[in-house]
């Protein structure tokens, strides 16, 4: 399957007055198209800068230090501002975590719906061929045929553009549609706020939805509604979706592919299923037992990972998760591991991982770097 | 393992807290949040009640209101046998209720019918002497009530909020030390000191701020405050679910560690449900202010008996994919409705997949549909095919 998505040695980086905050620091994975990868870490493990990057969205004092974001062949990093500002919502479309935060209170759910539209959607060339022809005066029938042939036509109006958002909102499952599109964001419960931003992000077909945190605000219920909507859309659409999420069980629940990410760092990527029944890197084991295993039966003792997060002011000077790591050697104080190859699908950067490190746990020897 | 058979620690007999947010001229409750609407349980000595629900569903009002943040609308609560909290709000409001119906229906009757007039006049004097009467009880309870905030403590949600910012450590941590007047001069500071190193704090963290810490840390600061009154019970309104998954664990453990050092009894309040049924014996799931379903934690999540836990707990997306495929997901259509001036009959009717015409006029009373195991619905021995 080809790559939508390739983020080569991205470093994104703060520059405070404290100093440089490190909150991306040299990561590489990719998406594979129509496929679901997830992103989990803790807070502060970079997960939302760096999908933050990707929509070039990262706002001053940080910036994109180094690296390249290849999408389908194009690297975003070189683009300038004007350029991005067609990929954004019409390519590439984000939700986030707080739905009340990110609608605008003043607006109704049309006018911000149609503005998306407005600004992307153009009609298609057998619609503006079918129009041009009812233009009389030939001097400007013939200046607009060719632009058509040039491919450029005019984008959607205002009532194109509501019929659409309405479209949109019914995949949604939103009921009513025509009524609800007329009311403010206040008016909209949690669950359905979520479900308009998931309209407004696809209603422009992107072929990369990112979804930061979208079910942390979410009850339960909410959250399985949510979640079964993003794998029909997935389905249905096959979009191709960045989920980055702290919880282990939405990660199992949708995604094909997962990125573990801390400190800044990429400590293990795999399939799902290397992720969650065979994980390498000491961290993506920690973060297994410090969660409730089964629901039903029984009750283990819950293992904690000690210590709190690094500081992305003063990193560690190796593996970002040395300190807190019980399997911490010399090496992973000194310098960070690089990603060392488990299997076809599966990468660790941990330094047991090396063909010279002691044999520990269980842990997989891998022949060489991943390169 | 907890025996159920002794005196309950903390017993919660219909208690109720309504908001009223808005009010007509006369004082009589226009529109009333029935967040916390008549719900009855008991905690045993030794024993951690988990209280489960979506948000809004009134379990951290319940726990506010067990320990006086929220006065009592009605209701009695009894720790170890004594009463510490009464309401009497809802009785006045319905005397009020009940004194404007009978001015309207007077004025109704036309002047000539003085036959009429004494009818009422002596229907509703004796009603109102009913509900007055009632008031009085009430009010009488709650005068005896003994408030006991040295048993009862609580730890908060947010870490952020929950500390004061120009405090330091050592002042946060020995004010109740001091409002009780438990010890004196430097037995304080020494207790202080033992404090945070019994919840895996250092000694010279005592002279900071709440500033310097993280999140997991300040959690374990509030968990020192708490202990520093020797409390029997600790409301933990919910104290992990602002934290780090990694730091998640590390607070969970030491609660659980404490709890068989210091015989401690938690009322566990958290809408993360594996993490709830993992620490809890016992667990009660609510909705719109009403209690569902009580039950032990291993069989409720087994076999839950109630239409609304059986969709609650299947929404819970587990850490294993394969698991995750093969579970049979019941998704609920639309959102919780709202608590203001509810709907008679059941609270889940209308969400509910086995929702029927009866559903929507009575109000279901919780029973004991098997030995343990509460449930408050109408149909629940026809969808579980119990006896």
């Amino acid at each position: 399957m080809s790559k939508i998505l390739e983020v080569k040695n991205l470093e994104t980086s703060f520059f405070t007055h404290l100093g440089e905050v490190k909150a991306v620091r040299n990561i590489s994975w990719d998406l594979k198209k129509g496929g679901i990868l997830g992103i989990v870490g803790e807070s502060g493990s970079g997960k939302s800068v760096s999908s933050l990057s990707i929509m070039r969205l990262v706002e001053s004092p940080g910036r994109i230090k180094n690296g390249q974001i290849l999408f389908d062949g194009l690297d975003l990093t070189q683009l300038t501002e004007k350029e991005m500002q067609d990929f954004r919502g019409s390519e590439i479309s984000m939700i986030f975590q707080d739905p009340m935060t990110s609608l605008n209170p003043v607006f109704s759910i049309q006018n911000q719906m149609i503005e998306v539209i407005r600004r992307h959607m153009h009609i298609t060339e057998e619609k503006a061929r079918e129009e041009a022809s009812e233009i009389k005066d030939d001097k400007k029938r013939e200046a607009v045929l060719e632009l058509i042939a040039q491919g450029i036509t005019r984008s959607y109006n205002k009532d194109e553009a509501i019929a659409r958002a309405i479209e949109y909102l019914t995949l949604v499952g939103i009921p009513e549609p025509e009524s609800r599109i007329k009311q403010y964001p206040f008016e909209f419960s949690g669950g359905m706020r979520q479900r308009a931003l998931i309209a407004m992000a696809l209603s422009c077909e992107p072929k990369l939805l990112i979804a930061d945190e979208p079910t942390t605000a979410l009850d339960v219920t909410i959250q399985a509604q949510i979640l079964n909507l993003l794998k029909g859309i997935q389905k249905e659409l096959s979009t191709s979706i960045i989920f980055i999420t702290h919880d282990l069980g939405v990660i199992a629940e949708v995604c094909d592919d997962v990125v573990v990410m801390y400190g800044g760092m990429v400590m293990e990527k795999g399939s799902v299923n290397d992720i969650f029944y065979n994980p390498q890197h000491p961290y993506t084991r920690g973060l297994h037992q410090s969660i409730p295993k089964d629901i039903v039966g029984q009750k283990e003792r819950l293992v904690p990972i000690d210590g709190s997060p690094p500081d992305l002011l003063n990193p560690p000077k190796g593996c970002p998760f040395s300190p807190r790591c019980k399997y911490a050697m010399e090496i992973c104080l000194e310098k960070p591991a690089p990603a060392y190859k488990i299997s076809e699908t599966q990468v660790s950067a941990c330094w047991l991982q090396d063909k010279d490190a002691p044999d520990v746990d269980g842990f997989k020897k891998s022949g060489g770097d991943d390169k | 393992m907890i025996d159920y058979n002794q005196e309950p620690l903390l017993r919660v007999e219909n208690l109720k807290k309504h908001f009223v947010i808005k009010k007509s001229f006369t004082g009589i409750p226009r529109r009333t949040v029935h967040a916390v609407d008549g719900i009855s349980f008991e905690i045993y000595p030794g024993e951690t009640f988990g209280l489960v629900g979506e948000s809004g569903c009134g379990k951290s009002t319940t726990g506010r209101t067990i320990i006086d943040l929220y006065a009592n609308t009605s209701g009695e609560v009894f720790f170890d046998g004594t009463l510490i909290s009464a309401g009497s709000d809802e009785f006045r409001i319905n005397l009020r209720k009940l004194h404007k119906e009978y001015k309207t229906e007077l004025k109704k009757l036309p002047k000539e019918d003085e036959q009429g007039r004494e009818q009422l006049v002596e229907k509703f004097e004796l009603l109102l002497d009913e509900e007055k009467e009632r008031l009085h009880d009430a009010m009488e309870k709650q005068s005896k009530a003994v408030r006991k905030p040295r048993d009862i403590q609580m730890i908060f949600q947010d870490p952020y909020a929950s500390l004061n910012p120009r405090m330091t450590v050592s002042e946060i941590v020995a004010e109740g030390i001091r409002t009780h007047k438990l010890l004196f001069g430097a037995d304080v500071s020494e207790r202080v000191y033992q404090l945070l190193e019994r919840v895996g704090l250092k000694r010279e963290h005592a002279s900071r701020y709440p500033h310097e810490f993280s999140g997991g840390q300040r959690q374990r600061i509030g968990i020192a405050r708490a202990l520093a009154v020797d409390p029997k019970l600790i409301i933990c309104d919910e104290p992990i679910s602002a934290l780090d998954v990694s730091i998640q664990a590390q607070v969970v453990n030491m609660l659980e560690d404490l709890q068989k050092e210091l015989g401690l009894t938690y009322l566990f309040i958290a809408h993360d449900l594996s993490m709830v049924k993992y620490i809890s014996d016992r667990i009660g799931v609510m909705y719109l202010g009403k209690m569902m379903e009580i039950a032990e934690s291993d069989p409720l999540y087994e076999k839950p008996l109630h239409p609304y836990t059986k969709s609650l707990l299947s929404s819970i997306p587990l850490p294993d994919p394969k698991a995750n495929k093969k579970a049979k997901r019941i998704i609920l259509e639309g959102d919780v409705p709202s608590p203001i001036n509810p709907k008679p009959g059941c609270r889940f009717a209308a969400r509910c997949q086995y929702a029927k015409e009866e559903c929507f006029q009575t109000d279901p009373e919780i029973e004991e549909v098997l030995p343990g195991r509460f449930v408050s619905c109408l149909r629940v021995r026809e969808i579980n095919d119990l006896k």
